[in-house]
Order: structure tokens, then C-alpha cells, then sequence
């Protein structure tokens, strides 16, 4: 029987949004400094009606603070509309700044930041204001690092673990969320303290950029790579620079994304057998396999003659897709030309996707992992005799036991992630586009990765927009907190 | 024994950060270093 809500339970859920939107209120002031520094007057008044929306709903929650914690489902309820309140609000500045052909259009965008995927349908990027630019960048930062557990730390209180959760981020390595918040910024703030710096002495130094713009672009790569988003500042990505080393960088800035936070905590204790869990072992098995995939592709279809422009071009790219950042070094005409094998590589890579507590997307490694496992366990049960009894275990900070359970888990979140990108793939086919291309974009979107074969563009049809919209929403919350939503929904309706 | 309230990390590890950014780009460097020799390796064939 299925239990109506009550009341308490929706007051709880509409508090917790509330100091959510008291966060995107001050969110909005960063943007708006900067048009104040940059006088952009106009986009200082997008930004400003941005910020008293955010506040007007901040304001109207403030009086239903709850008495008791905040349940794990509902904390999942608060997860999943947090991501569709929030892009919807961030939303405003896009659609009042005229570089949007329409509302949908605008929300496109803030949900391809904030899920941290990067596919854009914004017109003109190249004459965006800079407010703008920083804003859309920003978003990434809020999503990536995620908007809860930005509220987490400025909002701690009772009930925030049911919120931690459903993040995504369960890794535990600390003792306490608000500790383990603080650690997950603090290696944000490093990377980007050392990251920027490089990346802003390149832009001033070997690229002859002012100091202004430097930053700017310093900036916008750095959340771009770091927070796997795959925004850039320019229309042509990570192609505009023509540098070696500013694509070293952001390989590097990519790759410590897609590390999750426990490894990151490891690294910076110092090695502690992270080399032997199952996540470590299969992202760096599925690199080395697409790597080698997408290299024999470009091989065969002699796109790049010579060693250097094959592994700056292709280890780029097949990194960028793996990571789920969607940066591009290559247009989309060079992409579609690189040949089935090499498109087929990314694609997979894309699927695939980061390590789990981190910003990537995709299935994650540790499901890849684990799948792999049940499925080699499955064909021993064949092939050992009856009644045999197989016990299995894996390494991941420690031995662990492979419980049917867990399978169970795994491969139900695994499939979802198939038939949610065969479901893209399906409303790509329907509109006319080939399957090759209607499956890359798919996975694109719901792998948070960004890269396009030209699908995503403005004026791209509405129905393919609005499902494009939820492949990013649903890849990004991993179902889980996408069901506890539908399930509040059908409990309210239906529940007595 | 009750665990710390506290993290043990701080940001002026200086040691535990240089650690993390060896490893890091000691990470890059094996995957460009791989991926070199196998694209020499697949243009030879």
C-alpha cells in the first residue's frame, strides 16, 4: 500500500529547495560583479533578476524549516528537483541575453552546465558578453561540484546526510559530511589555484592574451576540464588555442576530474594501494582500450600520417570522451570523417564514462568493473559443475564480497544506462538521423560528456530538445533519485 | 575509539599536495607515453 505523503514531508522537501535557491541567489552575484567590473549594464540586470527570483523562493520556504531530519527519500526528492529548479532559474540570465532563440532553448543550456555535460545551442558564443561567458562557466562549477553539497556547506544542518547520498557522492572518507565537503572543495581549490595559474601564464606568455582575457580564458578551461563539463569559451572548444601545452593541461585538469574523491584523498596521503581496486584497474583497462581502438581507427582511415598529430589529436579526444568532458580539439566535419572504428571508440568511451564520486558521467568504472565480473561469474556457473558453489569477491579499498545483491544493483543501473541511451538513439532515428550519429549524440547527452556530431544545435527540433533535456537530467541523478521523485509523485496521487 | 571530528588534510600540506600532482601527471605521462609507442607501432604495420 502505498502511503500518501504528508504534509511535514512536503514542507521538508520545499525547505530544503528553498536554501538551495538562497545559494543560486548568491551564485548570481558572481556573474553580476563581473558585469559591474566589465560595465555590461544590461547583462548586470539579467543577472540581478536571476538572483531575486532565486531569493523570492528562498524567502517563501524560509518559515517551514522542518522540526525532525530530512528522510533519505526525501533528501533523494530534494536531489532531483534541485536539478530541474535550479537550470530552470539559472535559465533566466540565457534567455533575456538574446543569444537563445527561444525559453527551451535557454534551459537546454543551463541543464547541459549544471549536469556538467557541455553540449550547447547557444548562437553567437564568440560575441558573448563576459558576464555571460563566466556565468555559463559557473554553472558547470555549481553542477560539477555539486549545487547540494555547495549547500551542504554553507547550509549545514540537521538531515544533510540523506541529501550527501543522493548525490552520488557516498563515498565516506572522512567521518563527517561537512568534513568531507570541505575536502571535496579543497581539492577543487588546489587544482584550480595551480591549474588557472598555469593556464594563465600560458595565455599571457606563450599565447600574447592581456592579462583580462587571460583569466577568462584560464578560468573557463579550468572548470570546463575540471569539473568535466566541456563548456568553452570559444564556439570552436579547445581548437581556438592551437596549443600543445595548453591541451597537456587540460588533459591533465580532465583527468583529475574524472578521479573520484576517495582516490584523491589516497593520492594525497600518499599511495595507498589505490592501483589494486577494481575502479582503478578498469578505467585505466577501458583507456587503453579505446585509446588503442580509436589509434588503430585513425590508422586505417589515414586521417594523421605522423606520431605526434595521431596522439595529440586522437589521445585528446578519446580522453575528453572518457572523462565525460567534451572538450574538442577536432571540428565535427573531422569527426564524422575519422571513420567508423575511431567514432565507435569515442562513442564507447563515452558510455563508459569516470570513476563514481566524481563529476564524470557514464556507467563509471566500478559498475564496468563489476558487470565484467558477474558476467565472467555467470559463464564459470556454466561451465563448473552442478551444485558448484562460486564465491566471488572484488578489491576496492579492500577486499569485498560480490553479494547477489550488489549484482543485483549493479546491473540493474548498468542496463538502465543502455536503454537510456538506446532511448536517445530512438528519438534520434525518429526525426531522420542515421543511427550512427543519433547513438553518439545520445550517449553524449546522457553520459553528461557534450561532444557533437552537429545534432545539438540551434534550431534543432523541439521533441529531440525537450528528450536531449532529460537524457542529460536522468544520467546525472544515476535513476536512483529520478525514481524516489516518480515515486513521491505516484504516492501523493495515489497513496492513501 | 571515536573517530576524528576533524580532516587530518589541510591546505598547507605543501608535501601531500606536490604528492597529488606527481601522481597525477605521472598518470598523464604513462597514458601519452603508451599511446605514443602504439601509434608508432600501428603506423609501422
Amino acid at each position: 500500500m502505498l502511503l500518501r505523503p504528508h504534509r511535514e514531508d512536503v514542507a521538508a522537501i520545499l525547505y530544503y529547495q528553498g536554501r538551495v535557491m538562497w545559494l543560486m541567489a548568491a551564485a548570481g552575484l558572481i556573474p553580476a560583479t563581473v558585469a559591474m567590473l566589465a560595465s555590461e549594464w544590461r547583462p548586470l540586470g539579467w543577472f540581478l533578476t536571476m538572483s531575486g527570483v532565486a531569493a523570492l523562493g528562498g524567502a517563501a520556504t524560509d518559515r517551514l524549516r522542518p522540526a525532525s531530519q530530512l528522510r533519505w527519500g526525501n533528501g533523494m526528492v530534494v536531489v532531483a528537483l534541485t536539478w530541474l529548479l535550479v537550470p530552470a532559474v539559472s535559465a533566466i540570465p540565457f534567455a533575456l541575453s538574446g543569444h537563445f532563440r527561444n525559453v527551451l532553448d535557454a534551459l537546454f543550456e543551463a541543464m547541459s552546465g549544471f549536469t556538467a555535460t557541455g553540449l550547447s545551442v547557444m548562437a553567437d558564443l564568440d560575441h558573448s558578453p563576459v558576464s555571460l561567458t563566466v556565468w555559463r562557466q559557473t554553472t558547470q562549477f555549481l553542477g560539477g561540484q555539486g549545487i547540494v553539497l555547495a549547500a551542504l556547506t554553507l547550509f549545514a544542518g540537521g538531515g544533510i546526510l540523506a541529501l550527501y547520498q543522493g548525490e552520488g557522492r557516498d563515498e565516506r572518507i572522512f567521518p563527517s559530511v561537512r568534513s568531507t565537503s570541505r575536502f571535496i572543495w579543497l581539492v577543487a581549490a588546489w587544482h584550480g589555484l595551480v591549474g588557472i595559474g598555469i593556464l594563465w601564464s600560458l595565455g599571457v606568455f606563450h599565447l600574447g592574451y592581456s592579462p583580462g582575457r587571460a583569466l577568462l580564458h584560464a578560468f573557463s578551461i579550468f572548470v570546463g576540464a575540471f569539473d568535466t563539463g566541456g563548456f568553452a569559451p570559444m564556439s570552436t572548444s579547445l581548437a581556438y588555442y592551437r596549443s600543445v601545452a595548453v591541451e597537456l593541461v587540460t588533459m591533465w585538469l580532465m583527468l583529475a576530474g574524472a578521479i573520484s574523491f576517495g582516490v584523491h584523498y589516497a593520492l594525497w596521503r600518499g599511495p595507498r594501494r589505490v592501483h589494486r581496486n577494481l575502479e582503478t584497474r578498469t578505467l585505466a583497462g577501458s583507456l587503453a582500450a579505446t585509446t588503442a581502438l580509436l589509434l588503430g581507427g585513425l590508422v586505417m582511415t589515414g586521417a594523421y600520417g605522423d606520431v605526434a598529430s595521431l596522439v595529440r589529436r586522437g589521445l585528446f579526444q578519446v580522453l575528453s570522451a572518457h572523462t565525460s568532458t567534451g572538450f574538442a580539439t577536432v571540428g565535427t566535419s573531422d569527426l564524422l570523417a575519422w571513420g567508423g572504428l575511431a567514432f565507435a571508440a569515442i562513442a564507447t568511451a563515452m558510455a563508459l564514462g569516470g570513476m563514481g564520486s566524481s563529476t564524470s558521467g557514464g556507467v563509471k568504472a566500478l559498475r564496468v568493473g563489476l558487470t565484467l565480473k558477474i558476467l565472467a561469474n555467470t559463464v564459470r556457473e556454466v561451465l563448473l559443475p552442478e551444485h558448484s558453489v562460486i564465491g566471488s569477491s572484488f578489491y576496492q579499498n579492500g577486499r569485498k564480497e560480490l553479494t547477489d545483491r550488489l549484482a543485483r544493483s549493479v546491473m540493474a543501473i548498468s542496463l538502465l544506462f543502455v536503454a537510456l541511451y538506446l532511448f536517445g538513439a530512438l528519438i534520434g532515428l525518429f526525426y531522420g538521423y542515421p543511427l550512427d550519429d543519433a547513438l553518439f549524440e545520445s550517449v553524449s547527452a546522457a553520459g553528461t560528456v557534450g561532444l557533437s556530431v552537429g545534432i545539438t544545435q540551434p534550431g534543432m527540433p523541439v521533441g529531440l530538445e525537450t528528450t536531449y533535456i532529460f537524457l542529460m537530467w536522468a544520467g546525472r541523478l544515476e535513476f536512483i533519485a529520478l525514481f524516489a521523485l516518480v515515486g513521491f509523485v505516484v504516492a501523493a496521487v495515489r497513496g492513501r | 575509539m571515536k573517530p576524528p571530528s576533524r580532516p587530518q588534510i589541510r591546505a598547507s600540506d605543501l608535501w601531500g599536495v606536490l604528492l597529488h600532482l606527481a601522481s597525477e601527471l605521472g598518470a598523464l605521462a604513462a597514458l601519452v607515453g603508451i599511446s605514443t609507442v602504439l601509434a608508432w607501432a600501428l603506423l609501422q604495420l
